[in-house]
């Protein structure tokens, strides 16, 4: 373990929204891009020298070698410095850190998984992971919200999956008023969730989203038969290593970066501090 | 473990030898009532009588500040660092002691952190044995007493130092200066029983710590937190002379014109109002009383689930430095109440 990054090259920036980007690094040493192996829901420290360094989860599947996606919000000292690093330019990595989601266990069952916001990032790397492996699922349904039809992220993609038919992927807005093309949901996430029809007695969840968010996510939940122990949420916390010793990411006894940050529900209210 | 006796007059003798082979850190007075490590220069300098210093040894083997690596223009990282000489801290307490323990296993969860673990590595330990003052609470915390960490440890009798060599190093540091030990006798073993008996006599100040995890959580509502904090000056001074307090910040230090920069840590405290500020604004621990409260709980359970034992030492420096005159004493009797 090392506070040490290792050097990467922005290969590719895409604007999702007026806030939100897509970011494409790749590794300046070959070995490192076939070394660099992760599991959805784990994230990377993101240095830009001079400034400082992030947490940010990663957004790419573990599947696509030889480069890693960050989908990042500019909002603070080290984003905002990035948002002005022209490609081609270089940045520090480390990771990947945390637990990510255990897809071991989630695979062979229902899995739902439960977007909000920018809590599509680390969502979009189980997805990718699913559907590089469709069959090792039963029944998958994406339910996405976000505040309207400009801020939903990964357009384009997510209207592929809605129209697949082995998924069932729904998407909807607090509000379309800004936007009369849009023809979906307008409403909350948890009706989505009834509309999915899925039994979810036996179904593992992914959640993540704004803080707001959750409380009624896993409302719903509860009230659909879903057990504590396959709600899966992921947490935020400051964080200043990544590796369990820095103290910032603690919640009562654990480290959010090396325990979590994914947390089933059931965890999550076994530490004080949370609710 | 090998037991020995040291005359205390030839006490001078031994530490020029180590002072010889390795680097030797000490304990000096520095004012009139404050005490601090220090590398040795000569024997009457020593303290061989202080209670605690003012810092912890902590920083010996986690520095306030260190540069992590530097970086260029075109990015290219430079970690490399003078090798470090092998030192000998001498005169350490069995509270401080302990607190080294637990810093191993803070640094080690999770993976071994290599800025900790090049110093610790190249750092061996003479201990002492103390009397307690008012403020020593390391009967209750059980780290009055240490059997491990330690390479050699004296306790110190009438006319000689009873000397417990624990490790190979010991031994090495010994025959430094060989004509100096000798093997205990019928009457110095007795008198070591006996001291043990007066020290552990002497302690005043007692903190009932049965089942205290299950208390603080237990108590998490309770006024006492909103009450204490108002006091608090949220001034970390407990965090920075606390001999377990391992938090620590990350940042860069860039030279604009030059066109490089620094990465550094340091220390940080969770009394810090933006300790667990996030961007975008929210924090996590916004109020004086959540920050409170999470020193305490951190220390008394957090570490505890993790290890096995609470993180605090028993050696009384928070309760001496705090300039609010908090003490967890006190603090953890109203919780009792």
């Amino acid at each position: 373990m090392s506070l040490i990054p290792v050097i990467a090259r922005l290969e590719e920036k895409r604007a999702l929204d007026h806030n939100h980007s897509l970011f494409r690094f790749i590794f300046k040493e070959e070995q490192m891009r076939e070394k660099f192996h992760f599991q959805p829901g784990q994230f990377v420290m993101l240095s830009i020298f001079g400034v400082g360094e992030a947490p940010i989860s990663i957004t790419s599947g573990p599947d696509e070698k030889g480069f890693i996606d960050l989908c990042v919000r500019k909002a603070g000292r080290v984003t905002t410095a990035l948002y002005s690093l022209e490609e081609n330019g270089k940045v520090g990595i480390r990771g990947p850190f945390g637990n990510g989601y255990p897809v071991d266990k989630m695979r062979g069952g229902n899995l739902l998984i439960v977007a909000g916001g920018l809590g599509i990032a680390p969502l979009r790397s189980l997805i990718r992971y699913v559907l590089w492996r469709r069959e090792a699922f039963k029944e998958v349904a994406i339910v996405y919200g976000t505040k309207n039809p400009a801020s939903l992220l990964f357009n384009e993609e997510m209207r592929e999956l809605v129209l697949r038919r082995d998924i069932k992927c729904l998407l909807t807005v607090d509000s379309a008023q800004d936007n009369e093309s849009w023809k979906g949901h307008v409403g909350s996430v948890t009706d989505l969730i009834d509309m999915t029809g899925m039994p979810l007695m036996d179904t593992s969840v992914a959640v993540c989203g704004p803080p707001g968010f959750y409380k009624y996510v896993l409302e719903k939940l509860l009230s659909l038969g879903c057990s504590k122990g396959k709600i899966y949420m992921s947490l935020e916390r400051r964080m200043e290593c990544g590796e369990g010793k820095c103290g910032h990411c603690v919640i009562g006894h654990k480290y959010t970066c090396i325990d979590g940050p994914i947390f089933t529900y059931w965890d999550a209210i076994n530490l004080p501090e949370i609710f | 473990m090998l037991f020995f006796t040291l005359k205390k007059d030839r006490l001078p003798e031994f530490l020029d030898a180590v002072d010889k082979r390795y680097k030797l850190i000490v304990p000096e007075q520095k004012g009139e009532k404050t005490y601090t490590f220090r590398q040795y220069t000569e024997f009457s300098k020593v303290s061989l009588e202080f209670i605690r210093t003012i810092i912890p040894p902590k920083k010996l083997i986690f520095p306030p500040v260190e540069k992590l690596f530097s970086v260029d223009k075109e990015c290219r990282i430079d970690a490399s660092h003078e090798d470090e000489q092998f030192s000998v801290i001498f005169g350490l307490h069995p509270c401080d002691l302990h607190g080294i323990e637990i810093l191993d296993k803070a640094f080690s969860y999770g993976g071994r952190d290599t800025s900790y673990w090049r110093r610790r590595d190249k750092v061996g330990f003479i201990g002492l044995s103390c009397l307690p003052d008012k403020y020593c609470l390391c009967k209750s915390m059980h780290t009055d007493f240490i059997e491990s960490v330690y390479d050699i440890f004296l306790y110190t009798l009438d006319d000689v130092y009873m000397v417990s060599v624990r490790t190979a190093l010991g031994d090495d540091m010994l025959r430094l200066s060989p004509g100096l030990f000798n093997k205990p006798t019928k009457e110095e073993i007795l008198e070591y029983k006996e001291r043990i008996q007066i020290r552990d006599s002497m302690f005043t100040r007692i903190m009932d710590t049965t089942n205290l995890a299950d208390l603080l959580t237990l108590e998490y509502k309770n006024d006492i937190w909103e009450e204490y904090s108002k006091r608090c000056l949220f001034c970390g001074s407990c965090v920075m002379v606390c001999p377990t307090c391992q938090c620590f910040d990350v940042y860069d230090s860039p030279d604009v014109i030059a066109g490089n920069s620094c990465r550094i840590r340091r220390w940080d405290a969770c009394m810090r109002k933006d300790y667990a500020l996030v961007t975008g604004g929210h924090n996590f621990r916004g109020t004086r009383p959540e920050r409170f409260r999470f020193r305490y709980l951190h220390k008394e359970t957090g570490f505890g689930e993790m290890h096995g034992k609470a993180s605090c030492t028993g050696c009384g420096r928070c309760s001496e430095t705090c300039p609010a005159g908090i003490d967890m004493v006190e603090v953890v009797r109203r919780i009792r109440e």
